[in-house]
Parts: structure tokens; C-alpha cells; sequence
């Protein structure tokens, strides 16, 4: 009895210290490896943050200098455009202010051609002169010159002739 | 014994594992500390030593720093040419801190900002993180300074408004100032709108930096809107050609013209001579700024004989036919009305009031209106109120009115023949366009269309009343083709019907009128059966001859000429020969 109270006393303690100690050690690395893990990501994801920042300034830096370089290019389109470099270009190549305008008084012109082109915004006397076009000629300039073969042919003739169907349909 | 040397052996076993446990602990605190050691160093190295070389934080900070403003919007005529445009400037800076040899940057810098060398070495060498050096240079100079790869010298892009076309349109156009608010004209009727929205940030400046660093931007800037004008260039251009053309020839001080599409209100040009560039807008005189043919008034003479005529025919007091005995004056309140000629012309018709432009014949058609109706008529027209056309400064002109204090019976004879009224250019035009739109009064405008990246915005044009019946408004067109052709012969134009009046009109100067000064104007429009343009022509203090007659005719003769073939119309013997 004595000796097996002397067995298991002394020792008891010294083990359940050193289980607990290493227990400890064990829960204290793996906290720290969470931890060094947790601030790795973080660390790791706030530098991208921050390279993502710096690569977006740049994009917006070189979007507001090709900004910058578009309007400068369109200024200059703009300066050849002007009225005064038009007149002295126009003087060099001999050209002069349009003088004895002459109108031709056309028979059956159409005056319907004139409100059309005053509807739309044009201007400009030759433009009076130009005959309205008909419009199946319009339809015929927009018909393909070389026609699809085989099925495509014999389905698009099918379209055409059931829109010609329903259109006519009262 | 046993027991205890089994227990003793234990013992040593077990402070053997807890020294071994001991050293493995140490040994994992060693990697640790030394792992720590390592980025320590690392750290310092790259913050202190190399400070991030080639990582982006230097690329990040260039030389130009970036705001992320909004692009002010352009402005179109109605042919797409462009009349406002952007560029760019740019203000340079300097962090002193940041300039390694400040001697050998004032040398270099020098001979591009123009500055002397020592006046940039006194600047350059300030123990201060931000200073600036010059403004608003050039994009060639800002391009030579990026070359020179000079640290620390900043360059920020200024926007800064271009107008191509030089005078052209100046008035009715405006300016942007250096701090890009507009001013006067479209530019600063529509300022809040052209500019867009700018972006706000935020920013961080560190210790020892002259930039920031650390930004959050908060929204993306929105460009502003473009406006596409119902101006047109050449018409412009046509215009303001023949105007300054006449202040010369007759010596006058100054002029406006204003060209304007009877039916929609669209006005096709607006032009006032002496004009300015707004790209120098600085170094004119701020009278120059104002646009004449909406802020300022004047009283417009015969011209207005067409508004007070338009009523009688409208109220029916009388037709063209009517006749009256011009006796040569006529008491009206305590003024006694004269002709401009100081004659009397015994019977005469309307028509003829109107050829011969006689005040007593005009102030007999507005004291048989009497006073109501005949003020009724003016507010009709819109006299005394602005016409709310999109342009900075209008006025409203200044109408008295019966029970006013200012007003008295002997207005109701002055104001018929446009004394005692006093009118803005834009006013008279609008009102005459009503005539000629078969009396409806519609409201001028100049901007056709607002363009924004998805949307568009079209004017309509629209009518404010109907000012007189279409009747009335024809037999007045007859009327003024006839007073054309008798009585400003220099405003016709072969092939084509005129419909017009001429204006001489007294200068107030205090309580008096000026004894020799006048305006001379002219407003017509063509052709008179269906018209495609109304033109004001009003030329202050022409010294070589006064009448409008003489003075503004021939300046609207000159420009309906080739108004006609800018707007493709025709002589009316083709153009009715198709109806």
C-alpha cells in the first residue's frame, strides 16, 4: 500500500506538468501559426490592394493623357478646318466667292425634293437641282448583285415571296 | 531500492525530455526571432535604403500628377464644325525636398519657364513641400521639362478653352476664365452643365512628401455635355464680314446683326461689332463682353412702326386700304407728334404710312387703338419682358404702361413710331418674326441639341402665343413688300419679295435726344411669302449719312444675297413656278 502510494505520488505531478506544458506549447504554436498566417494573408492581400491601387492611378493617369493627347489632335484638326486657313487655301488654289448666280428653271421639278432637303437640314442650291430618286430604284441598288445558291437561294426566295404575300394581304 | 533507483532513472528521464522539450522550444523561438530579424532588415532596406526601388511606389508618384477632372463639353455649330474646344495647359511645381542638385534644375529649368536663374535657386532651395513656379505653360514646354528627368518637379494639366474660329460668334459664345467657370454667352448660360461633374478626392500626404500618396476617389467624373448649335458658321462669318464692313464705311461707333429663322425661332447668326477673341478674353475691356443683341436697349425708331400697325390691322381699326389725312402733326397727350420730314402728306393709306415711314399717320393707328389695346399688343409681342432665349445677360427692355408713374397719354403717340420704348435688338426681331410666322411669336434659341455620351436632347421650337391673327400678319407682309420697294429700295434684292422696314431712330441723351447722332437700322425678312430668314441690321452713330435707309438697307441687301445661296433658295419666279 505504502509502496504504491510512493509509485504514483512523486510522480504524478512532474508528468501532468510536462503533458500540460507541452500541450500548452503545442496550442500556443499553433495560435501563433494561425496568427503568422492570418497576418500573412492580410499582409498579402493589402499589398495587392495597394499594387491594384497604383496600377489603376496608372491607367487613369495614361486614360487623362490620351485624353489630353485627343483633345490637342482635335484642336489641331479643328485650326486646319477654320474659316480663315479654308479662304487663304482656297485663295491659293484659285478659288474665288461664287458671283452671277444663275437658276435654272427645271420643268416638273419636284417641289417636294425641296422640303424634303429643307426637312433634313440640307442646304445648298446645286442640291435643288438633283432629282428625287424613285423609290424601286433605291430597292434595286439595295438588292446583292451576286444572289446565295442552292438552299439559301430557294429559302430567300420563300421569305421574299411570303413578305410580298402578307404585304399585299388586305 | 529498486523502486527508488526505478524512480530515480525515471526522474532523469524525464528532466532529459523537458531540457530536450526546452531546447526544441528555443530552437523554434530562434527560427522565429531570426525570421523576424530577416524581414526587419528587409524592411529597412527596402523603406530607408532603396525605398521600393522599381516596385511601382516612384512610378507611382510621376512627374504629372493626375486629377481626375471632368472634360468641359464642346461646342458644335449646326454643320458640325467646332466653335469651343478643349486643350491643355499645365501649372509647374516643385517639392525642394526632392531635387538633388537645385543649382544644376535652376540652370536647366531656366531657359523653359523664362524665369531668371537665381529668381528659380531661390525657389527650388525652400525647405517647404510644395512650390509653385509657373502657370499655364505650354504643352511644347511642359513636353521639354518632362525630357529634362528632373525629380521632384511636378507638372499638373490645366484644361483651358480654345476657340478656333478666333472673333467668330464671340458674344453669343462667351468664355471659359482661368478658373474654367463660363462667362457670358452660351458659355455661361450653360456653365454648370458643360462642366461636367469632377471627380472628388481624397488624398494623404506623408511626412517629407510633396504629393499624396494615398487616394480615394469617391465617384468617376462625368464630361460634360456637348451643344450643338443652331448657329451656323458661314452665315456667321458672312455676317460679321459685312457688319464691320459698314461701321467703317459709315463711320459708325458700333453694330449688330441678328439672322434668325422666322418659324422655329433658331437664330442662324448673332453678331456685334466691335467684337473681341475670347481665346485673349484678358486684354479687352469688360463693356466689350456684353452682348449687344440681348443686353442692351435701345429705342428703335420706325422699325416699331411694324408692331403698332400689325395691332391695328389685328384689332381691325384698320385695313391696308384705309386712308387718313396726314396734316403733318398731331397733339397726343401734351406732345405735338411731327413726321421725320416735318411735311404733311394730305390723304394717304397705310401702306403709305408705312413707305414713308410718317409718325402721324402711325400715332392716328395707335390712338384709335387706344391705350389698352395697344399696350395688350406690345405684351402680345412681348415687349418688356425677356424672350428667354438660352443666352447670359438678356434684359427685358423697358415698356411704360398706362397707370405706370412713368407713363404718360403722350407715350401712347411717341411709343407707336418706337420713341419712349426702349427694346433689346433681339426683342425687335423676335417680334417682327411673328409677323412673318403668320403671327405666331415663338421663342428664340441657339442651342439645337444637347449631345451627351447616350443621350440627346433636341429644342423644339415653341410657340409663346399667337401675337396677331394670320390675317392681320399677311396684309402686313404685302404691306412691308410695298414699303420696301418705295421706300428702302436699297434693301431689295432682284428675283425675290422683301418684306422689310427701316429705322432712324433718336439717341436719348439725358432728358434731350442727341440733335445729329442715330440709329440706323433695318429688319426684313425673304421671301416675304414663305420666309426662310428674318435679319435686324442696327448700326449706332453712323456719322456719314444717319437714315436706315441708307445705312442699314444695303448691309441687309448684302447679306439676304447670299443668304440665298448659303440656305439654297431660289428667285421666287422658279421657286413659285413648281406651285
Amino acid at each position: 500500500m505504502a509502496s504504491s502510494q510512493m509509485r504514483s505520488l512523486p510522480h504524478c505531478p512532474e508528468r501532468g506538468s510536462w503533458r500540460f506544458e507541452a500541450k500548452t506549447t503545442a496550442w500556443v504554436l499553433l495560435v501563433l501559426t494561425l496568427l503568422g498566417l492570418i497576418g500573412w494573408l492580410c499582409l498579402t492581400q493589402a499589398s495587392q490592394v495597394s499594387t491594384a491601387r497604383y496600377h489603376l492611378r496608372e491607367k487613369e493617369e495614361e486614360k487623362g493623357r490620351l485624353q489630353r493627347e485627343n483633345a490637342e489632335l482635335l484642336a489641331e484638326i479643328v485650326e486646319m478646318l477654320s474659316i480663315p486657313r479654308l479662304e487663304a487655301r482656297a485663295r491659293d488654289l484659285g478659288y474665288a466667292p461664287a458671283e452671277g448666280l444663275q437658276y435654272l428653271d427645271v420643268p416638273d421639278y419636284p417641289a417636294a425634293c425641296t422640303e424634303l432637303c429643307r426637312s433634313n437640314g440640307v442646304s445648298g442650291g446645286g442640291l435643288a437641282a438633283v432629282p428625287r430618286l424613285d423609290e424601286s430604284a433605291v430597292v434595286a441598288l439595295e438588292e446583292p448583285r451576286h444572289k446565295p445558291l442552292g438552299v439559301a437561294r430557294w429559302w430567300e426566295r420563300v421569305i421574299s415571296q411570303f413578305v410580298a404575300w402578307a404585304g399585299t394581304q388586305p | 531500492m529498486i523502486v527508488r533507483g526505478k524512480i530515480a532513472s525515471q526522474s532523469n528521464e524525464s528532466s532529459g525530455s523537458k531540457e530536450k522539450g526546452v531546447r526544441r522550444l528555443a530552437f523554434l523561438v530562434a527560427v522565429l526571432i531570426g525570421l523576424a530579424l530577416v524581414i526587419v532588415v528587409q524592411l529597412i532596406r527596402l523603406q530607408v535604403f532603396q525605398r521600393v526601388p522599381g516596385r511601382g511606389l516612384e512610378r507611382a508618384l510621376p512627374n504629372y500628377l493626375p486629377k481626375v477632372a471632368s472634360q468641359r463639353g464642346l461646342i458644335i455649330d449646326r454643320r458640325g464644325y467646332f466653335l469651343a474646344l478643349n486643350t491643355f495647359e499645365y501649372d509647374v511645381s516643385t517639392a525642394p525636398d526632392l531635387i538633388e542638385d537645385p543649382q544644376d534644375a535652376a540652370d536647366r529649368l531656366s531657359p523653359l519657364l523664362g524665369l531668371p536663374s537665381d529668381e528659380l535657386l531661390s525657389l527650388l532651395d525652400q525647405e517647404r513641400p510644395y512650390v509653385p513656379l509657373k502657370q499655364r505653360v505650354s504643352k511644347e514646354v511642359a513636353e521639354a521639362i518632362v525630357s529634362l528627368g528632373l525629380k521632384g518637379i511636378h507638372l499638373e494639366p490645366k484644361l483651358r478653352r480654345k476657340y478656333p474660329e478666333g472673333e467668330l460668334a464671340a458674344h453669343p459664345m462667351g468664355f471659359v476664365n482661368y478658373n474654367c467657370d463660363g462667362s457670358y454667352g452660351l458659355e455661361g448660360y450653360y456653365d454648370l452643365l458643360l462642366k461636367g461633374v469632377s471627380t472628388m478626392r481624397e488624398g494623404k500626404v506623408p511626412r517629407g512628401e510633396a504629393v499624396p500618396i494615398v487616394f480615394h476617389q469617391l465617384a468617376l467624373p462625368q464630361d460634360g455635355p456637348h451643344l450643338m448649335l443652331t448657329l451656323d458658321r458661314n452665315i456667321q462669318r458672312l455676317v460679321e464680314q459685312e457688319l464691320a464692313k459698314a461701321v467703317a464705311q459709315y463711320d459708325a461707333d458700333s453694330g449688330t446683326v441678328i439672322v434668325m429663322d422666322p418659324k422655329t425661332g433658331a437664330i442662324l447668326a448673332m453678331a456685334s461689332y466691335p467684337s473681341y477673341d475670347p481665346n485673349r478674353f484678358y486684354e479687352v475691356p469688360l463693356e466689350l463682353y456684353n452682348n449687344p443683341a440681348v443686353s442692351e436697349q435701345y429705342e428703335p425708331g420706325s422699325v416699331f412702326k411694324i408692331i403698332t400697325m400689325a395691332a391695328g390691322l389685328d384689332a381691325g381699326v384698320i385695313t391696308p386700304q384705309s386712308t387718313f389725312y396726314d396734316s403733318g402733326m398731331m397733339e397726343v397727350g401734351e406732345r405735338v407728334i411731327q413726321n421725320s420730314d416735318r411735311r404733311a402728306h394730305g390723304l394717304v393709306t397705310m401702306t403709305d404710312i408705312l413707305a414713308r415711314s410718317l409718325n402721324v399717320g402711325i400715332a392716328y393707328v395707335s390712338t384709335s387703338l387706344g391705350e389698352e389695346r395697344f399696350y395688350t399688343y406690345l405684351r402680345r409681342f412681348g415687349f418688356g419682358c425677356k424672350t428667354g432665349i438660352d443666352l447670359d445677360g438678356e434684359v427685358a427692355g423697358s415698356l411704360k404702361v398706362p397707370g405706370g408713374s412713368k407713363w404718360s397719354k403722350s407715350d401712347l403717340g411717341t411709343n407707336s413710331f418706337g420713341q419712349g420704348i426702349a427694346v433689346t435688338p433681339l426683342q425687335m426681331i423676335t417680334a417682327v418674326a411673328a409677323v412673318a410666322n403668320r403671327g405666331f411669336l415663338v421663342k428664340p434659341y441657339v442651342v439645337e441639341r444637347i449631345v451627351d455620351n447616350q443621350d440627346l436632347i433636341v429644342t423644339q421650337p415653341t410657340v409663346v402665343r399667337q401675337a396677331v391673327s394670320a390675317r392681320a400678319a399677311e396684309q402686313l407682309t404685302d404691306m412691308l413688300v410695298e414699303a420696301v420697294e418705295r421706300g428702302a429700295e436699297l434693301a431689295t434684292v432682284p428675283g425675290y419679295d422683301v418684306a422689310g422696314k427701316t429705322g432712324t431712330a433718336q439717341i436719348p441723351v439725358g432728358d434731350r435726344y442727341d440733335p445729329e447722332l442715330t440709329i440706323a437700322s433695318f429688319v426684313g425678312y425673304a421671301p416675304a411669302d414663305d420666309p426662310r430668314f428674318i435679319a435686324l441690321v442696327r448700326i449706332d452713330k453712323p456719322r456719314v449719312d444717319s437714315r436706315g435707309a441708307q445705312v442699314a438697307a444695303p448691309v441687309f441687301k448684302a447679306i439676304a444675297e447670299r443668304l440665298f445661296v448659303l440656305l439654297g433658295v431660289p428667285p421666287d419666279s422658279i421657286r413659285l413656278a413648281g406651285r
